[in-house]
């Protein structure tokens, strides 16, 4: 519990650090005394713009990624689907193994420019944690509730709502949180595409040679990782202190 | 209430249960017992259709079980495993409540029965709110058993109850289970691997070897004279003698009062406690006493070699 909550202020810590570092007044004298950043900075207000545009994406390519990661879950668990396993194995180590940026590449020409090919991308990208977290989750339930739970009269559908779901959800909403991480750090290559992100600035900087710009995106892509995961870190361990005893009994038991 | 009718059950090649025929009455206590593999835990499963028969038919209440659903069944039929499995999300009393809730009792109605089972098996309402985590092996297993009773089944099946708690936990187990017996009437078919548990808490005892019934009836008569040497050794070879003693009562053999001294006993006590009094007190005569503590009769220990047959 002490440890979750440093680690939670350590990544609240480091967001308002790298949000520092992108504010338009701090960047480009931190560049100049290096010697270069001579340009003018990236207005604050079309950053909190992207900024905002930015977490959208990255959340709305979470609902795809959540309701097939999940649902695949779900599926290579039950005994009927078990023969699925290696297939959704496979499809999710590939799918991993292929970079955000050729999909966005590959999707445009048919998706167009903006911000649909990156949703895309993002989606597959996080679909790997989501069904590998979510796999493990139930399987490591202990099999002893859901065993009683079926001798009790539940149907195979409240087994899985009423015990094996409520007993993975921790494993899952830690699975959650590292796809949502990965989604918001990601989500900058949706810039190649056209899609307003903090990989925004990054594009036009290095089109610019303009430091400063790209110095301010890095940063601000950080800034929104580290408090996305500072955030979640923290309603987790807030919503931990009951799990936290249902997990160890189950796996005592 | 349960009828098996030349029952098979085939895991793979492997044969679990051949050609088992039983009957088990209405508020009988019937325990199964053998050794591992016996096949009498699978014989417990296919009541509640947890497994299903290859062969052979399974009727309960009067009816096939193959033709009822599963849920439903399960529902009207209490089970307890081993592992007591108790939901370790849920507080106690959400536990409790599981088989009243999925039969869509009303809220009050649920909570009076919460309250009522965990008065039954001893644990006060304080423990409503508990979680699973925050109770002692032999607290959870009440809790378990109050469970599998909650939705009022007429028949209640119990898998190793008490294996997983240490000896004197058991041993208050046990009892309560022979009370709930008596108070609910409740048909009880419970496994067990331990042959000194089934002589103690059976109406009925059912002895399985090798998926086969090889012995059948009541404690009292499996503990006689004669009987298969498989069945003999099980319950104790040469301390056969000395563990019937349990299945006869001290009223049911003794003599009328007689006026000398003696240490005294109750005449609802088993013979062995007779026994043992007589050797505790060096005394061969016990004075039998009941409650109220008027002589009801006395007690020799020729009238016990001689009766207790």
């Amino acid at each position: 519990m002490r440890g979750e909550l440093s680690r939670v202020w350590t990544m609240l810590a480091l967001a308002a650090f790298a949000a520092l570092v992108a504010l338009p007044g701090a960047a480009r004298p931190m560049l100049g005394a290096l010697g270069s950043g001579t340009k003018e900075a990236f207005a604050l207000d079309r950053l909190l713009d992207l900024a905002a545009s930015h977490v959208a994406i990255a959340g709305l390519a979470m609902i795809p990624a959540v309701v097939v990661g999940i649902g695949g879950a779900v599926l290579v668990t039950r005994s009927w689907g078990r023969a699925l396993r290696p297939l959704a194995d496979s499809l999710v180590a590939a799918s991993q193994a292929v970079p955000p940026v050729v999909v966005v590449a590959l999707a445009f020409p048919v998706l167009g420019f903006g911000a649909a090919p990156t949703i895309l991308a993002l989606a597959i990208y996080c679909v790997m944690p989501v069904l590998r977290g979510t796999t493990a989750a139930l399987e490591a339930v202990s099999r002893d509730p859901a065993e009683a739970a079926r001798a009790m009269g539940l149907t195979p559908g409240q087994i899985l709502r009423e015990v094996e779901l409520p007993l993975a959800l921790p494993v899952i909403v830690e699975a959650l949180r590292v796809a949502f991480i990965l989604s918001v750090a990601t989500t900058a290559v949706g810039a190649l595409a056209g899609a307003a992100t903090l990989g925004t600035p990054i594009v036009i900087g290095l089109q610019n040679q303009n430091e400063i710009y790209i110095l301010q995106g890095a940063a601000a892509t950080g800034a929104l990782a580290f408090l996305a995961d500072g955030l979640l870190l923290g309603v987790q361990a807030l919503a931990g202190r009951r799990v936290a005893g249902h997990a160890a009994n189950a796996a005592g038991t | 209430m349960i009828d098996f009718e030349d029952v098979a059950v085939a895991f793979g090649s492997v044969a679990a249960l051949e050609g088992v025929t039983l009957r088990v009455e209405p508020g009988a206590l019937c325990v199964l017992v053998g050794p591992s593999g016996s096949g009498k835990s699978t014989l417990l499963r296919l009541v509640n259709r947890l497994i299903d028969p290859s062969r052979g038919r399974v009727l309960v209440r009067g009816e096939e079980v193959r033709g009822l659903d599963p849920a439903t069944l399960r529902r009207s039929i209490g089970y307890v495993i081993q592992s007591v499995g108790l939901f370790p999300h849920r507080t106690v009393a959400e536990n409790v409540a599981t088989v009243p809730r999925l039969l869509g009792w009303r809220r009050e109605a649920i909570a009076a029965r919460v309250d009522a089972m965990l008065d039954l098996v001893h644990l006060g309402p304080r423990f409503r709110d508990r979680l699973p985590a925050e109770l002692s092996g032999g607290q959870a297993q009440r809790v378990g058993l109050a469970r599998a009773l909650a939705g009022d089944p007429d028949i209640l099946l119990m898998d190793e109850p008490f294996g997983a708690v240490d000896p004197i936990v058991r041993r208050d187990l046990r009892a309560e289970l022979r009370r709930i017996h008596e108070e609910t009437g409740k048909t009880i078919l419970l496994v067990t691997h331990d042959p000194l548990e089934a002589l103690e808490l059976a109406t009925q005892i059912v002895v399985l070897r090798r998926g086969r019934v090889v012995a059948a009836g009541t404690p009292f008569d499996l503990t006689g004279p004669g009987g298969e040497p498989f069945v003999r050794d099980l319950f104790g070879g040469e301390m056969l003698p000395v563990r019937r003693l349990r299945f006869t009562t001290v009223g049911a053999i003794m003599d009328p009062p007689l006026p000398e001294a003696a240490p005294t006993i109750d005449p609802e006590e088993p013979l062995f406690q007779a026994l043992a009094r007589m050797i505790d007190t060096r005394s061969p005569r016990l004075n039998v006493v009941n409650p109220e503590g008027g002589a009801v009769g006395s007690l020799s220990i020729e009238a016990l070699l001689e009766r207790h047959r």
